[in-house]
């Protein structure tokens, strides 16, 4: 940005009303010495003036045919929403089940191959993680979260990232953090959400015994490719069904999901093991 | 969840901000509504945010996404959102309602400056308009100044 343009920015800002005292005082310490900036700044006034006039838009009303259709839009929403809900609950009783094309991915999910074995048994009672990746700066939704009966979440901090950041765990309607059991063997899944778009690798992570040697085992890979920039909240339906795997009772799980861009990389660290009841 | 009055009242001020995109009046309504369509159906707009920001940016997205995606229809391997933005310059595509001089100056600038004059005739303050267009504080400061600079020719009888 050029002397001018910002001089120009900031006399524009100042006769809209939009600088703050230091700013202002900056400006009519310019405006003192230099007489013809105060006639651009009326310049600015009239022009601001002529913008909020010439749309008029307190006066503005939403015609009835455009109201007519709003409503019809909003009651087909509901209409929907209600539809898959019961379609939910006769799968599952539980809140997690009520964003429908989350239920969708967890249904499809079923006939994911699974990636890659750990620990190498499969006996009975192995629990399916589904990776979900979104981009969107979230935290979990604590509004869900505090709907559930006491007792059902067990809160851990998880390791290497906040605990109202992203990733967390999900198993049905519950929370699961870092440390925490799987209670049932069912499917569970590992939310997180990329606060940068970019693309998304995720490693299994062994740690040895005695040692801080980890080894990174290239889990899968994909590209998230044409997905909203940051902090805006995406559909349910952007969010990228990265495959699956596999847990035994027992085992502990670590994971680092890495999301990287030209710019930058971000990476999480998550680990839980499954305990069967 | 959001509902329909909330649509309701800001309807008029999406709409403007849609047609200092579109140009025409009929687009920006399908741009609207299209907008409107995919919020009420969502479970996933945040409950604390700014839902007329957010409305306008989902505008704008969709708009972006909407001319980049007949761009590469027709050909165009421009994979850049703001230089296809760019190029929609048409100005004998349509017309704001208003005759007057201040739309006829607007409908011949560049797309940039329809968007942030128009949002700022519509009351929002210059940290609305960063947010709506994803663009710092100073930049809207400088492109504020440089758009309004349009405007002087049609000042003089004020």
């Amino acid at each position: 940005m050029s002397d001018k343009d910002l001089n120009e920015g900031l006399l524009v800002a100042y006769a809209d009303g939009e600088l703050g005292p230091e700013d202002v005082a900056l400006v009519e310490a310019a405006i003192a010495v230099d007489s013809s900036l105060q006639a651009r700044v009326e310049g600015f006034k009239q022009s601001g003036a002529l913008l909020r006039d010439s749309l008029d838009i307190d006066n503005a009303v939403t015609p009835d045919h455009i109201i007519h259709r709003i409503r019809k839009i909003e009651a087909a929403a509901l209409k929907k929403r209600q539809a898959s809900l019961a379609e939910d609950n006769n799968q599952s009783p539980s809140s997690w089940w009520s964003i429908p094309s989350l239920g969708w991915l967890l249904r499809t999910s079923m006939s994911l191959r699974p990636i890659l074995s750990l620990g190498g048994s499969f006996a009975a009672g192995l629990a399916c993680a589904i990776f979900l990746i979104s981009p969107g700066l979230l935290t979990p939704e604590n509004e869900s979260f505090q709907s559930l009966p006491s007792g059902d979440v067990v809160q851990m901090v998880m390791r290497g990232s906040d605990q109202n950041q992203m990733p967390y765990i999900r198993q049905h309607n519950q929370n699961i953090f870092s440390g925490g059991s799987l209670i049932e063997k069912k499917q569970f899944s590992v939310m997180y959400k990329s606060p940068i778009e970019g693309s998304v690798e995720i490693f299994e992570v062994t740690i040895a015994k005695n040692s801080t040697m980890q080894a990174l085992l290239s889990f899968f890979r994909l590209d998230i490719e044409g997905l909203l920039p940051n902090k805006l909240k995406v559909e349910v339906e952007q969010l990228t069904n990265l495959g699956s795997f596999m847990v035994d009772d027992q085992e502990e799980l670590s994971l680092r999901i890495e999301v990287s861009n030209n710019a930058t990389t971000i990476r999480h660290d998550l680990s839980f093991k499954v305990v069967e009841p | 969840m959001i509902t329909a009055k909330v649509f309701e009242d800001i309807y008029p001020k999406l709409l403007r901000y849609a047609m200092s995109l579109t140009k025409r009046s009929a687009a920006a309504e399908d741009l609207v509504m299209a907008v409107i369509t995919k919020l009420l159906g969502s479970d996933n707009v945040p409950v604390d945010v700014n839902i007329e920001a957010y409305a306008m940016r989902s505008v704008k997205n969709l708009f972006l996404n909407t001319i980049k995606k007949e761009s590469r229809e027709v050909g165009e391997q421009n994979e850049d959102g703001e230089s296809v933005y760019e190029t929609t310059e048409d100005p004998t595509s349509g017309r704001f309602v208003d005759e007057g001089d201040l739309s006829r100056v607007l409908i011949g600038m560049e797309v940039k400056c329809r968007e942030i004059l128009t949002l700022h005739a519509l009351g929002n303050s210059y940290k609305e308009i960063s947010e709506v267009l994803s663009i710092k504080a100073g930049t809207v400061m400088s492109r504020m100044a440089r758009c309004r600079e349009h405007l002087d020719p049609i000042m003089g009888g004020r």
